[in-house]
């Protein structure tokens, strides 16, 4: 029986809502102020790129959203879900039921084959059906000779497919992707950058990527311009 | 429920995905598990089996049903008539005897026993030659003994032999006496005859130290007659003052010595398995350390943190539970091979048996050990952020440990400390075991956590080579506590032993016979005091001798309640059990001074008085006043306490818990027990004039006593020195583990050095220094740590005088540092040698 998602606060039309954001952490060095009262609301569907020079606070971004990290202070509502009243679990629910994300490192379990890393957020939600929808969707991806591959038997690119089918399998509302193509060449990474588009349009997916590539970014609806903490669309 | 259910079955199916690519990264984990949980199973099954094996072979060991002994006397005509009723009778008398070569050489002191014509009612008497029978006829001046008898006498069988007045023949060799190990321990060879034949010895005199047990064979087989048959004896024969023992404990002596030394043995399993709980402990976080990646993807995906706590507890059960049952399974296969010998040992055929309770015991530690010594790095595990991900850098910074983790972690701790206050016959020994493995991990913990600061301040006072080694010591991710503790836990234990077997062997070998006399003397008749006093006094090198009148009786009550329904401490357990010594005496006794209460006159004639040791009477809560009442001779004495004495019984003279006011026992038959001390040479004259002018009374040469008890007491620290090497072979294992942990970032900064034209002598020393720092200091406060607990193992444990041994701690302290460096530059040097500028390139 698939366990029952997070019953969302607010049911709204923007999967991302983001008031006023302030994030500021402490280091030996002293408090440092990653983002600086950042406002963003993103539609269904929309595919929002962000770009910005190293250290800008894109990341930190990317992290409040997928509830990685909180606030300091601001609201942050996402896909109805206000994360000041979630608890630590419940941001780990919201994570499995409402989110995908694809990694610059692609980030696959080393000890589970291509096929067992895809079923991974299905088996987490109980779904029964979780390696036949894993399957299908590694199928979608070109990869039905790899389902038995480990991570370490695949290509860069064929990694970051298997990552792109992870992030999918659930059919999530939102997927977030940091870099995705960082760390292929470039054939690679428009392939790669064709099928999230591809995927995630059948779909229905809200993207919100986030890359150095001023013209990957271009290929999205909005683009947005991250600078010392502060967002500019 | 069903989300439970399902989260569990999910967790397991991901930790069996985790551990399918095999367990090479659990070596150490597994192994120091391994060492710890079989030492403990292997020794109590070998226990278990050994003390099992006494109790079925009860009734042959003890010689029938059950034992009735009397001392001094023989039975009543009633008593013999009640006993003879309740089956078949036997009647064997023991006592110490000197026998000596029939040309006035050699005297030997031997363990006489005296049969009758129905022994033994159990099992068979082996002769070499056989005997065709065993009549009366074939009895007379005939004795059978060891074959050690023989040798040490330079004797053939046929020979002849001096035994009190009467020259015997040696008939036979003893191969197997079926009731041996009743007796419990024996000071000398076995020498065995017919009753008359003692008698004609004339040895068997009033108030001679001679043991006469009545064995039964009782007609009714029941468990239920025995307890029926203590019960009518106490009633009908109050006064008897007879010692009662069943086929159910057989040897009770034997059995408590085989408990003893099974419980010190666990308890050095234990130390093993402590130690290798701290390489459980390393194994666990250098694995989770590897896992840290998957952990947070997990995490990302959506995972809960108490799924990912599942999935690796379930993994660290697993392999626990593989362990140990290896543990388990070669531990009970080893007493199978052990037993033969011990039985050998004990001339008691034993079949090796099998016992669960002592494998519960020992699988409880493991689990224990394996789950407790995790909880810390798996909670830590748990709590780390998924963030991480995102910064491409796993971070090491030290989170907090969830309070779920802690709990579970102070239950195994408490389930250990439980496990080891059940397995203790003594409650204070499981105390001690505890107080000093808690008190060693702390003191580690803070030596490790006091180097790194020390290592910090230092750092500006070194040169190049002592700044690298010194900033090793406090940079994150460092091993200095895994190393502090594996090294420290090992010499303490180590430090700990020396010095205790340092102590007995000093006070043994110096100290003891410093102060003790040359000989003891007993049996000495009330009409040879004088005799024997003027001997003793013409032999040249005569220095000193002391002379006192000798009973033994037991303790029928205090102050009117009756002995059995008394709890004492378990230090004074052995004064209510048994038979003691008593004396009798106008003055106080030379060696014991009075504390508390006045001593009574010289020349007092009244109601019986009574002296105690002041030990034994704190332990009974007894106060001036209070009476105590001894069975002597068969019959009940109430003596009214009127004094306490602290009594000394590690001087070496004659010592007494328990002396009474002259009358009425200077009445009662009884002979009278003496110490003499002579110089080197008037030994010799003496031992062989005492023999052959007074062949009744049985002299004991201490030194040869002290070399039998060293002996044995050297087989016993064989035994422990041979376990003490597990536990240091375990912290050999938690040291390499340490070192391999480290291993990546050692050989990272190896390869920099390298690039910027280190030479690898150099780089070595950087490292070899760092250890050299480490492993010194953890050496030292170890080394100290063993010296103190092995203080208050003999002071307050053993309540005897502890020495410091500087010699026997700075052996063990640098031989454990010598190991250190050793294992630790054998590392270095291996790992540098595959260093290579790749390193740099993946980079």
């Amino acid at each position: 029986m698939p366990r029952k998602s997070v019953t969302p606060v607010s049911p709204t039309a923007l999967v991302a809502d983001l008031n006023n954001v302030h994030v500021r952490l402490s280091s030996r060095a002293g408090q440092v102020h990653i983002l600086r009262g950042v406002n963003l609301q993103i539609g269904a569907g929309e595919q929002i790129g962000l770009v910005g020079p190293s250290g800008s606070g894109k990341s930190t971004l990317m992290m409040i959203m997928a509830g990685l990290e909180r606030a300091t202070s601001g609201g942050v509502i996402m896909a109805g879900h206000d994360f000041s009243k979630l608890s630590e679990d419940g941001l780990a629910d919201f994570r499995r039921d409402q989110l995908g994300i694809v990694f610059q490192s692609f980030h696959l379990v080393p000890t589970m084959t291509a096929l067992e890393n895809v079923a991974l957020p299905l088996e987490l939600a109980h779904d029964p059906d979780a390696f036949e929808k894993a399957t299908q969707i590694l199928g979608e991806v070109g990869l039905l000779e790899r389902l038995d591959h480990y991570p370490v038997q695949l290509s860069g690119g064929e990694q970051q497919r298997v990552a792109l089918a992870r992030a999918l399998v659930a059919s999530p509302p939102i997927l977030l992707a940091d870099e995705p193509t960082g760390n292929l060449d470039q054939n690679t990474g428009h392939q790669i950058m064709d099928l999230i588009f591809g995927l995630t349009k059948a779909r229905g997916t809200t993207v919100f990527l986030i890359t150095h590539d001023v013209e990957l970014a271009q290929r999205c609806q909005r683009v947005m311009h991250m600078r010392d903490g502060i967002l500019d669309e | 429920m069903s989300s439970v259910k399902g989260d569990v079955t999910l967790a397991c199916r991901l930790a069996w995905r985790e551990l399918r690519g095999g367990l090479a990264g659990f070596r150490i984990f597994l192994l120091c598990l391994f060492l710890g949980v079989v030492t403990i199973a292997a020794v109590g099954s070998l226990s278990a089996t050994l003390v099992d094996g006494l109790s079925q072979r009860g009734q042959e060991i003890l010689g029938g049903d059950a034992d009735i002994r009397l001392i001094h006397r023989e039975t009543t005509r009633e008593e013999k008539a009640y006993l003879e009723a309740q089956g078949t009778l036997s009647q064997i008398s023991t006592m110490r005897v000197m026998v000596r070569r029939t040309d006035g050489g050699k005297a030997l002191l031997a363990e006489a026993k005296a049969i009758d014509g129905l022994y033994p009612l159990v099992g068979q008497l082996q002769l070499d030659p056989p005997l065709q029978s065993f009549a009366a006829a074939q009895l007379i001046d005939a004795v059978f003994v060891e074959q050690g008898f023989l040798e040490q006498l330079g004797l053939e069988v046929g020979e002849r032999i001096l035994l009190g007045d009467a020259t015997l023949t040696v008939r036979a060799v003893i191969s197997h006496e079926p009731d041996r190990l009743s007796g419990g321990f024996a000071y000398g060879p076995r020498v065995m005859m017919s009753q008359e034949t003692l008698r004609s010895t004339g040895l068997y005199q009033p108030g001679s130290l001679i043991n006469n047990h009545y064995r039964i064979i009782l007609r009714n087989q029941q468990a239920e007659s025995l307890d029926a048959l203590r019960a009518n004896l106490a009633e009908k024969f109050p006064n008897a003052g007879w010692r009662f023992r069943d086929r159910r404990d057989a040897s009770p002596s034997v059995r408590r010595s085989i408990e003893r030394i099974g419980l010190f043995l666990t308890l050095v399993g234990l130390t093993a398995l402590t130690v290798g709980g701290v390489g459980v402990g390393n194994a666990i976080t250098a694995y989770l350390l590897k896992r840290r990646t998957s952990i947070t993807i997990l995490k990302c995906l959506g995972a809960r943190q108490s799924l990912v706590g599942e999935i690796y507890i379930f993994q660290i059960i697993a392999l626990a539970a593989l362990a140990i049952f290896i543990a388990l399974t070669v531990g009970s296969i080893l007493p199978q091979f052990i037993v033969g010998y011990v039985a050998e040992f004990l001339d008691i055929p034993m079949e090796a048996g099998f016992d669960i309770g002592p494998l519960l015991v020992a699988a409880g530690f493991g689990f224990a050990t394996a789950i407790g010594f995790t909880m810390r790095p798996l909670g830590r595990a748990a709590q780390t952020s998924p963030a991480q991900l995102f910064r491409d850098a796993i971070s090491e910074d030290q989170v907090s440990v969830p309070l779920i983790y802690r709990a579970i972690m102070a239950i195994c701790f408490l389930v250990i400390i439980g496990l080891c206050f059940f397995i203790a016959e003594r409650a204070d020994i499981a105390a001690y075991f505890i107080a000093g493995v808690g008190f060693s991990f702390v003191v580690l913990r803070m030596t490790a956590t006091l180097l790194k600061g020390l290592a910090r301040i230092l750092v500006p006072y070194f040169g190049f080579t002592g700044r690298l080694a010194l900033r090793n010591i406090f940079r994150p991710g460092t091993p200095v506590y895994s190393v502090v503790l594996s090294v420290g836990l090992s010499v303490a234990l180590v430090s700990t032993l020396a010095m205790v077997e340092g102590n007995f062997a000093s006070q043994l070998r110096q100290d003891f016979p410093d102060r003790a006399p040359s000989f003891f003397a007993i049996d000495i008749q009330p009409d040879q005091k004088q005799d024997f006093e003027d001997f003793a006094r013409s032999i040249d090198g005569f220095v000193d001798m002391q002379m006192v009148p000798m009973l033994r009786g037991s303790v029928l009550a205090i102050n009117g309640v009756e002995a059995e329904q008394i709890t004492v401490a378990s230090d004074i357990a052995w004064f209510m059990r048994g038979d003691r010594g008593l004396t009798y005496s106008a003055m106080p006794p030379e060696n014991s001074d009075v504390t508390d209460g006045p001593w009574w006159p010289s020349d007092y004639d009244g109601a019986p008085l009574v002296s105690m040791d002041q030990r034994i009477a704190n332990g009974l809560g007894l106060s001036l006043g209070d009476t105590i009442t001894m069975n002597v001779l068969g019959r009940p004495l109430t003596g009214e306490i009127t004094n306490f004495r602290k009594v000394d019984y590690g001087s070496g003279q004659i010592n007494f818990a328990v002396v009474f006011s002259p009358s009425p026992l200077k009445n009662a038959p009884h002979t009278l027990l003496a110490t003499i001390s002579l110089s080197s040479e008037g030994e010799a004259k003496f031992a062989s004039g005492a023999v052959s002018r007074f062949p009744n009374i049985t002299t004991v040469r201490v030194k040869d006593a002290i070399e039998t008890v060293g002996q044995l007491l050297n087989q016993f620290g064989q035994a422990i020195w041979s376990l003490s090497m597990v536990t240091i072979f375990a912290s050999l294992l938690v040291l390499a583990g340490a070192l391999a942990s480290s291993r990546q970032g050692r050989i990272y900064d190896a390869a920099i050095l390298r690039a910027l034209g280190a030479r690898r002598g150099r780089i070595m020393s950087v490292f070899l220094a760092e250890y050299a720092f480490t492993g010194l200091v953890a050496a030292l406060i170890s080394g100290l740590i063993g010296t103190f607990a092995s203080y208050a193992l003999i002071e307050g444990a053993m309540r005897s005088t502890w020495v410091f041994l500087p010699d026997v701690m700075a052996l063990s302290v640098l031989g454990a540092f010598a190991a250190t460096m050793i294992l630790a530059a054998v590392s270095f040097w291996l790992q540098l040698g595959g260093v290579t500028l790749n390193i740099l390139r993946r980079e």
